[in-house]
Order: structure tokens, then sequence, then C-alpha cells
């Protein structure tokens, strides 16, 4: 149930965000798309998968988005031998009082930023299934919660195949949506290289300009956004045709309808709308659906392209 | 809060609009069925109900196995299978007639026409979550239940279509139940009791309509539009002896036993009326014939002129003679008392139509008198009896020329014709009169007209008549001998007088460069109505001893001298021709409320037949104002017809020719632009609608004018980012007012009617033809 005396007017989303955006432009040059689509994960309250080469940004602009909240933030590095209790933590025994003790481990905390997750093996992958999916951990019967604003930025290398482990589509499914962050522009690259000359760290400093309670308020928001049945029915066709194309394995799950339909009421509230047109769909159309179209063949954008333009965009509201 | 839409019957069928949908389409269908004639075969219903049950599953079924998914149905992706399966579902009923008339079953043509409308509304019924379907569904049920009720006057089918159109109106008010609350919401719609008042006009419009219903009485209801259902009728299917075609067809049609009386005509004032004889519809008609002189000689005595002039009047009064020099108008006394109707007979079936009553042969310039004709006597075609459904029918038993095809059907009711012989159509091949089955009862006259045996038919009695069609293309193709064979001098005689050598002359001259058969009788018959005026009051004075001379002197006079002219004319260039006299109903007689002609004196007529083969008498009609007899075509004769006309038409106006050549091409080179100019304007007539129908006309228009324009705008893509792609600096305001319209339920109303309107104004100025046109050469270049 959303809390709605603290949700934020759709108005004042954006002025709110303002700060982050800047904070996140200056970390990642030249990348505003990804800035935008990276907030727009925030506020929709789901995870965020970062898949690109190595270099690129993944790691600074994660730890960025994490360390610009003020929440607490944990990192992990993915590591073929990480043990999922490494991930959730384990009872250990307390020689005063002779009982058990849980040790919380890095996911009890509000951005858990998983490097290269790939890495790590699918038994310690899996570790994350219940965090991600119901917020939760459980432990030896212990059920403990996390955060409501608990949120996995994961990155991986997608070209390095030794000692990797492809993530599962189980995993995959849980992460709202999956960026490109890509090479940034020459003149990019060169106010990058300005910008690191006589500072010793690469990166801008980052500070924390958003807290837990504003980002609450903005989600609550987010979620009342209104997205009336012509656009729900694009959505549910949409995610049909991704079932029924012969070159997709796997198509969209309902749990990922449900992401989709959340980030295309941020994109919305983000362009100070209380309502959410097919364009808000189709803007979030890849970076949802890449993510988790798995099929025969590497879910390329030319099948996710044809999987778009088979489906007609809604003209007008459905006659009731 | 805003008032809910009342769900009531869509909870009760399944929550849906559609449901109610389906509910309209079954209660379509049940009109329908209850319209047709109730001895349908019990097989063709239920393979009907089946097809009705089991076609939504094979319609569904076929798109899942296609596409997979029945998601592009409701979006809208109108595949070719789409289009196809539409067509082979409306037009499976005329595939299923051809199969039953084949094994003699069927509907009539008005039926399987409506089957098939009905088909195609329930096929959009089906597929209704496709955008608008529900409204052509709609649309097209209304349509057919809206005809059956102005077709039938049975009770059961008015309360089926009472239960259609509360459902329909239910659906209605689940479908536009926005349309009826305010256009914005700034006011207080709480205040206004919404419900209650869309209960309360509903009721009121029904009740309205069913007291005008009342009001006007069920008769309003069978009023038949001259030539709206011009096929068939009848209560056997498409195969009924008694279903006739054309004016007050339907179930109007009262045939056999069911016809003995009909309506006002069994009062008083129509029987105890005066049965006024022939020949008192002739005086009536054209006044009576002048008084006797002529044909005495001086020596003969007084008595002998007096037993003369006796035996004369009697030939006159027992229509012996018919005199071509009558007196001038309202110098006798009406015959015909009775004024209150002067009906003699009525005539259900297909007008125009003539009916033979009375034939002379022989013509001394001033008298017509029957005659014993050897053809008529010699080739007198046998009566025989045959029994269709329990009725009794006298079929003539002759050989058919090939120029006679198909049938028509008329009913004849005779009121106050003294007459014994039956009125028949040129071409009559059977009758029936309730209760008669006997044979020996009818008879031929001498001058070769079926009668009873009685001096009269009796007041009242009904007379099925069934004749057949002659092809005007066939008889053109007849041979010219078949106009001579038998020949008898008596049908091609012609007077001793003056004017002899004047009407062989003219005879020729109207027939020397045409070729022989029956266009020479079409070219004397059209000289004779294009060269003469018809007038009814013209007479020939008594002196008079050549009324032909005299008609073709005066340049015109009443039908029976164009009639006796062309009798002259035609036997002149040697063909047998008699006078023929009866009725002609033509279309103006017919009185739509009692759904049948009125035949009056005023319909009596005079005209020429011609003798074919011995047996067969073909009308003629010279006198100007009157139809052809002879007009039935085929389809193709028709098409044919225009065809040649159109070339005539071609080759003789060269000039307007070329300048529809040149507009024609002008049109279809300019298509894109009067098409655009017509949506153009469309858009600008409305522009006082209500400002989400003028969103989604502008939307429509800027679509149409990219189609026009070879850049139509892909379906899956929204139209911000492909109007944007004409122009880059497009502003947002249009599109704004469009999401929230379309999008956005909470606030749509609350956009002001005037910032829509600018809206639209600017997007269509900004994305104008030029702008566009521009766009779709650089991207097809």
């Amino acid at each position: 149930m959303i809390d709605t005396s603290s949700t934020a007017d759709i108005s004042t989303v954006g002025p709110k965000l303002s700060s982050l955006r800047k904070q996140l432009n200056e970390v990642l040059i030249g990348k505003s798309d990804v800035v935008e689509m990276i907030i727009t994960c925030l506020i929709a309250n789901g995870h965020l998968l970062f898949d690109d080469l190595p270099g690129l940004g993944k790691t600074t602009v994660a730890k960025a988005l994490a360390q610009s909240m003020g929440g607490r933030f944990s990192r992990v590095q993915c590591t073929p031998d990480l043990l999922p209790t490494d991930i959730t933590g384990f009872n250990i025994l307390d020689q005063e009082t002779q009982t058990f003790e849980f040790q919380k481990g890095p996911v009890f905390s509000d951005f858990l930023l998983a490097d290269e997750i790939n890495r790590a093996t699918p038994r310690t992958q899996s570790a994350l299934f219940e965090a991600m999916a119901e917020r939760q951990v459980t432990v030896d019967n212990r059920t403990i919660p996390l955060p409501d604003s608990f949120m996995v930025i994961a990155t991986q290398n997608p070209v390095e195949s030794h000692g990797a482990y492809p993530l599962p589509e189980a995993q995959l499914d849980r992460f709202a949506m999956k960026l490109n962050i890509g090479y940034p522009q020459r003149s990019d690259e060169i106010m990058m290289l300005g910008n690191s000359v006589g500072n010793q760290t690469d990166t801008s400093p980052v500070y924390p300009v958003l807290d837990l309670k504003d980002l609450k308020s903005i989600q609550a928001a987010v979620a009342n956004v209104e997205v009336c049945e012509a656009v729900r029915g694009y959505l549910v066709d949409l995610g049909a045709a991704t079932r029924q194309h012969p070159e997709v394995e796997l198509g969209l799950s309902p749990r990922g309808l449900l992401l989709w339909l959340r980030v295309a009421q941020a994109w919305a509230s983000l362009d100070n709308r209380s309502y959410v047109i097919p364009e808000d769909v189709q803007a979030m159309f890849f970076p949802v659906l890449r993510v988790r179209v798995a099929g025969q063949q590497p879910a390329t954008d030319a099948i996710l392209q044809e999987i778009i333009e088979s489906v007609p965009v809604p003209n007008e509201r459905m006659q009731k | 809060m805003r008032p809910k839409p009342p769900i009531l019957l869509s909870r009760i069928l399944g929550n849906l609009p559609r449901s109610t949908q389906i509910a309209i389409g079954i209660l379509a269908f049940a009109v329908v069925q209850l319209f047709r004639p109730p001895n349908t075969p019990m097989f063709l219903l239920s393979l009907e109900c089946l097809f009705y049950l089991g076609a939504p599953i094979l319609i569904l079924a076929a798109f899942r196995s296609s596409q997979g998914t029945s998601h592009e149905i409701k979006r809208g992706n109108r595949t070719l299978r789409f289009q196809l399966m539409g067509i082979a579902f409306t037009c499976s009923p005329l595939v299923v007639q051809i199969g039953l008339r084949a094994m003699n079953f069927g509907d009539a043509y008005e039926v399987v026409a409506i089957m098939a409308v009905l088909n195609l509304a329930w096929y959009c019924t089906i597929l209704s979550k496709v955008a608008n379907c529900q409204n052509v569904a709609f649309f097209l049920n209304s349509s057919v239940v809206l005809f059956v009720c102005f077709a039938t006057q049975d009770s059961i089918v008015y309360s089926a279509a009472f239960a259609y159109s509360l459902t329909a109106l239910w659906w209605m008010l689940e479908n536009y139940w926005n349309r009826l609350l305010p256009t914005k919401l700034g006011a207080e719609t709480t205040a206004l009791p919404i419900r209650g008042l869309a209960f309360v006009c509903s009721i009121f419009i029904l009740l309205s309509v069913g007291i005008v219903a009342i009001a006007a009485g069920p008769i309003s209801n069978v009023i038949a539009l001259p030539s709206l259902m011009p096929s068939s009728g009848g209560e056997q299917g498409f195969d009924d002896m008694y279903a006739r075609s054309g004016v007050g067809d339907g179930e109007m049609l009262t045939t056999g036993d069911n016809a003995k009386s009909v309506g006002a005509v069994d009062t008083d004032q129509f029987i105890e009326g005066q049965q006024p004889s022939i020949y008192d519809v002739v005086s009536e008609k054209f006044d009576g014939p002048t008084k006797i002189r002529k044909k005495m000689t001086s020596a003969q005595s007084l008595s002998e002129i007096a037993k003369h002039i006796h035996e004369v009047k009697q030939a006159e009064q027992s229509g012996r003679t018919f005199r071509t020099v009558r007196n001038s108008q309202k110098t006798i006394t009406r015959k015909l008392e009775d004024r209150i109707s002067d009906a003699l007979f009525y005539v259900t079936g297909k007008v125009p139509v003539r009916f033979r009553v009375d034939c002379f042969h022989e013509f001394d310039g001033w008298d017509w008198t029957k005659s014993q004709s050897q053809i008529s006597t010699h080739h007198r075609p046998k009566i025989n009896m045959e029994v269709h459904n329990g009725n009794s029918w006298f079929v003539l038993d002759f050989l058919l020329p090939k120029f006679l095809k198909g049938d028509l059907h008329h009913q004849i009711q005779i009121l106050r014709l003294d007459s014994a012989a039956l009125p028949s159509t040129p071409f009559i091949k059977a009758w029936h009169i309730a209760k008669v089955n006997q044979k020996n009862l009818f008879k031929w006259d001498p001058s070769n007209l079926i009668s009873i045996r009685s001096d009269t038919i009796a007041s009242q009695t009904v007379i099925d008549v069934i004749s057949h069609r002659a092809n005007l293309f066939d008889l053109r193709a007849i041979h010219p001998s078949c106009f001579r064979k038998h020949e008898d001098p008596i049908l091609t005689q012609l007077p001793i007088n003056a004017n002899s050598t004047k009407i062989r002359n003219l005879a020729d001259s109207l027939t020397q460069d045409v070729e022989p058969g029956w266009q020479q009788v079409e070219a004397i018959t059209r000289y004779l109505k294009t060269h003469f005026e018809l007038i009814e009051d013209a007479a020939p004075d008594d002196e008079c001893d050549d009324t032909v001379g005299w008609f073709l002197k005066n340049g015109g006079g009443p039908s029976y001298l164009f009639a006796t002219t062309a009798v002259e004319l035609l036997r002149s260039a040697g063909y047998q021709t008699r006078l023929a006299t009866g009725f002609v109903v033509k279309k103006k007689d017919y009185v739509r409320k009692l759904g049948r002609s009125i035949v009056t004196h005023e319909n009596y007529h005079v005209w020429p037949e011609i003798c074919f083969d011995g047996c067969h008498w073909i009308p003629v009609e010279p006198t100007p104002g009157f139809e052809e007899p002879i007009g039935y075509l085929t389809f193709w004769q028709r098409a044919l017809i225009l065809y040649k006309t159109l070339v005539g038409w071609v080759i003789s106006h060269p000039f307007q020719s070329a300048c529809v050549l040149v507009s024609t091409s002008l049109l279809c080179y300019l298509r894109r632009y009067w098409i655009a100019f017509f949506m153009w304007c469309l858009w600008k007539a409305f522009a006082w609608g209500l400002p989400s129908t003028r969103l989604r006309m502008t939307r429509q228009l800027i679509d149409a004018r990219l189609w026009l324009f070879g850049v139509p705008r892909p379906t899956y893509i929204a139209i911000r980012d492909w109007f944007g792609k004409i122009d880059k600096n497009l502003g947002d305001e249009f599109f704004d007012c469009w999401n929230r319209m379309q999008f956005c339920e909470s606030i749509r109303e609350i956009i002001p009617r005037k910032q829509v309107e600018i809206a639209c104004r600017n997007i269509v100025s900004q994305l104008s033809l030029a702008k566009i046109r521009k766009y779709g050469q650089q991207k097809n270049d």
C-alpha cells in the first residue's frame, strides 16, 4: 500500500531531483540520457544493472548514485569465491552469552553496489533473489526486512567469459532495467581529461543531495501517476508480442510488466506529467526489455525493434 | 464524485459493454428470423443458429492460430486474413442460397440481403474489441431492425424489435456515458442527477415512439416505397408462385385463399354501386359515340332506319363495336352514378401493367367491329387445370416463344366491372380464382379473349394472374416471317377511303430503311409518339368519314385514334394487327397505404396488338405518355444499352466529352489535393464539436494528409514522434491537449474548448500541405 500522506506533488519531483541530476552529469560527462534513465530507475524503486565494457564508468556512476543519496551504502566486489553469506550475513556464536548473533551482511543497506556481479557463482548470485524481489532476507529461518528504499546497482562485463557466470533469467527479471553507457563523445572526453588535470581523483566529489525521505515521497508520487486503460493495454500487447516472437525464448513476465509500468510512470513524472502516455512506454522499452528478453540468440535491439513495430500505438483511449 | 455509468445489464451479462453488444446482435438475429416467412425450412433455421453460435469460436480460433494472439485483433491490426474472413462471412448467405436454390429452397432476395448485412454485423460484434467495430455492428444491426420494422406488421417482430431497442439504448448509455456529462469538470457534476435524467429521458423517448407508432397505426408501418423491394416476396420463398415483383410487394401481398376480400371494399358504397359495363367505362373516359348517321340510302324505309339505329345502338352498348367518332366532353349523362369511389378493380403487383378486356378486328374508317378471325379461332391455346399448394390454377397450353421469359405475378380484385372477359395481361400464362376448380367455367370468346361462362365476373372476385415477360432484344431478333404466319386477311385489311393511299405511303416511308420485323413496328410507333400529341378532348366531327385522316391532319387526338392510326399503318406495312382495349395501370395509380393500385375509368386505354406466330398478340404503344409494354431487359442488356448510349453521347458531344475527360484527368491528377481539401472542409465544418472530437478530427486530418503525400504514419509510432519529423519546431500545445484528452481520465474534461481549438488550428497550419508534400518528396527521393 502506498503511503499517500507523504506523497510528493508531481510538479515538485523535477526540482527535487535537479541537484541529483546535476551531480550525476558531472560524474558521467556527456551521458545525460543515461543519467535520466538512472534517475528513472531510482524513483521507480527498481534495481539497476549496468552492462558495458570495462572502463566506461559503470562503477563510478553506480557509486556516485549511491553516495548522492543520504542512505547507507554497501559495496560487494563479486568474485568466484564469494559466498552467499558474504552478502546476506551469518550467525556467529557469542562466546560471552553462548548465543548465536546475526552479523548483517552488506545487503542490509539502502544501496548495494554489486560490482562485476557476473563473476560471482550462481549460488552467490541467488542470495540476492529474495532481497531484490521481496526486500527481505531469510537466514536460518529468520526473516529480516530490508529498507523500503533498498536498491541493487549491479555492474557486469559482457566481454570476458573466463571466470564469469551469466546471470540467471530469474535474477535478470528482478532488475528494472539494463543500461549501456557507451563511449563518450570526443568533446566530452576532452572535457573529462581537462577536469582531471589538477585533481587527485578522476571524478568530481560526490555529496548526498537527496535524503531518503524525499526519495520515498517521490517514489510514492510516481506510483500515483495515472495510467489509462489504453496505455495499460498497449503495455500488455507489447508484453504479449515478446512472448510470441519466434526468436525470443522467454518473453516478458508479469513481474516485468509491473516493473515496466512503474518505470514508465517514473519517466512521465520526470516530464512533469501526472499521466502516462504511449511514448513513455516506448521510451522505456529498450532499457526494460534488454534485461529480460532472452532468446536462442542474444536479444538484440533488432529483435526488440521488430517487436515494438508489431504493435500499433494506441491513438485514442479505449471505449468503455 | 463523477456519476458512474449504468452497468446493470453489463453486470448481468458479464460486466462488459461487449456483452451488451452481443445481446444486441442476438436480438437483431431474432428480429430477422421472426420476419422471415413462417414456412422457412427448419433445417435452414438450425443451420443459421449453428452458424451464429459456431462462428465466433471459428473466427477467434483462426485469428489465434494465424497471429498467435488476440491482442493484435484488439489493436486493430487489419490483416488480409481479417478482411477475407469478413468478406467470406458476409457472403456466406449468398453461397448457401445458391446451394439451396439448386434444391428448390431458398429465401427471397431481400431476406438474403438482410442476412448478409446481419452476418457482417455479427462479424463486427465478434471482433468488437477492434476499434470502432462495436459502432459498426450497432449501426448495421439497427439498420436491419429498422428495415424489418418498416416491412412488416407482425406484432411479434415489433416485440422483439422493442427488446432490441431497449438493449441498444442501454448500450448507447454505457458507451456514450461520458458524453452525457458536462464538458468541463469545473461544473458541479454531482448536482446533476445524470443517471436519473438519462433514465427518465430514455423512458420518455420510448413512450413517445410508442405513442406515435400507435397513433399512426399499423398501416403506416407497411408503406412500401416504389421499387424499394425490387424482387420477390410471397410466402413460399423465392420460388413461390404467388410471389410477385415490384411495387406493392412484401407482406401486404395477399394471395390465394387469403385474398377473398381486402379492406374497405366490403363496405356498401362499393358493393351497391351500379356496375358499369365496358361501354360505360369508355363513355366515361372518352364520352359517348356520336349519333347514328350514314350508311343509309335514301331508298330505305323509316322502319329499316329505325331498326338499323337500334342494332347499332345495341352493338355499341354490348361492346361489339367501338366508334372512333365520339361526342365532345360533358354532353352526356354520366353512367357512373356512384361518385364515392370510381374504382373498378384493384391490382397488386408490378406496375405499369396493362389488362386487356376487349379487342376489335375490322375497321371501316369510322367504327371498329369484332369479327371471327381465323387466327383467333384456329390457334387458341388449350386451357388446362393444375393444382399447386391446394389451389387450382388454369394454365394455357402453348409453345413458349423465345422472346418470352420469366414470370410476372399480379392480383386483381374485381369491384364493379361489368364484363365477362377476364382482365388479362398481354402474355397471360395462368390464372387462379379462389374456390374455382372447374376449367369449363372459362371459355374463349369470339374475339380471342378468355371469359367466364357468365354475364359478368362477380364483384369481390380475386383473380391471380401469372404472365410472361417479353424481352425487347429477343423480340428484335425475331425473323420477320414470324409476324406473317397464318395470314388472316381480316387482320391486314384497310378501310377503303380517300386516305388509304396516303396511309400506305406513310407506312412505306416510315419502314423503307428499317430492318423488317420488330424494328419496323417500333419505327411506326415511335413516329406516332414523337410527331403527334395526345389530346383527350379532341374528336372528329360527325361529318368526318375518315377518322385516321382527321387525326393525321389534326396532329393529335385521343388514345383510340393513336391506336387506330397505328393499326392502319402497321397493317399497311404488312403486320397483322388488331385493336385492343383495356386498362393501363401506371405507377401513379399505386396507393402506398393500400399497397395496391386502384383502377378506374381513367385507366381505360386503347392500343394496337400485333399477331405473332398465329397465337400470341404483342401489344405496342403508339400513344405518348404511356410506357412501352415491352420493356423487360436483362441486366446485361441494360448494361449494353447504357454502354451504347454512353458511346453515342461521347461521339455526338465531342466538346463536352473532352471537357469531361480533361476534368476527370485533372481530378485524378489532383486527387490528393481535393481529397485533402474535402477533409479540411469537413474539419472546418465540425469546429463546434466536442473538444475530444475536435482533437480526433485534427489528428485524422493530418494523418490523412500524410497518407495522401506518401508518408503515412506507421501504426507503431506515436503522433508526436511522427509529426515532429515533418516540422522540428512543432509546438507542444496540440500534443499536450491530445495526451490529456486521450490518456488522462481525471483531467480530460478540464481542457477549455478555446485552448483545444487554438492548438488544433496551429498544428493544421504548421503541418501544411506544402510542408508535408516537401517532406514526402525528400523521403521518397
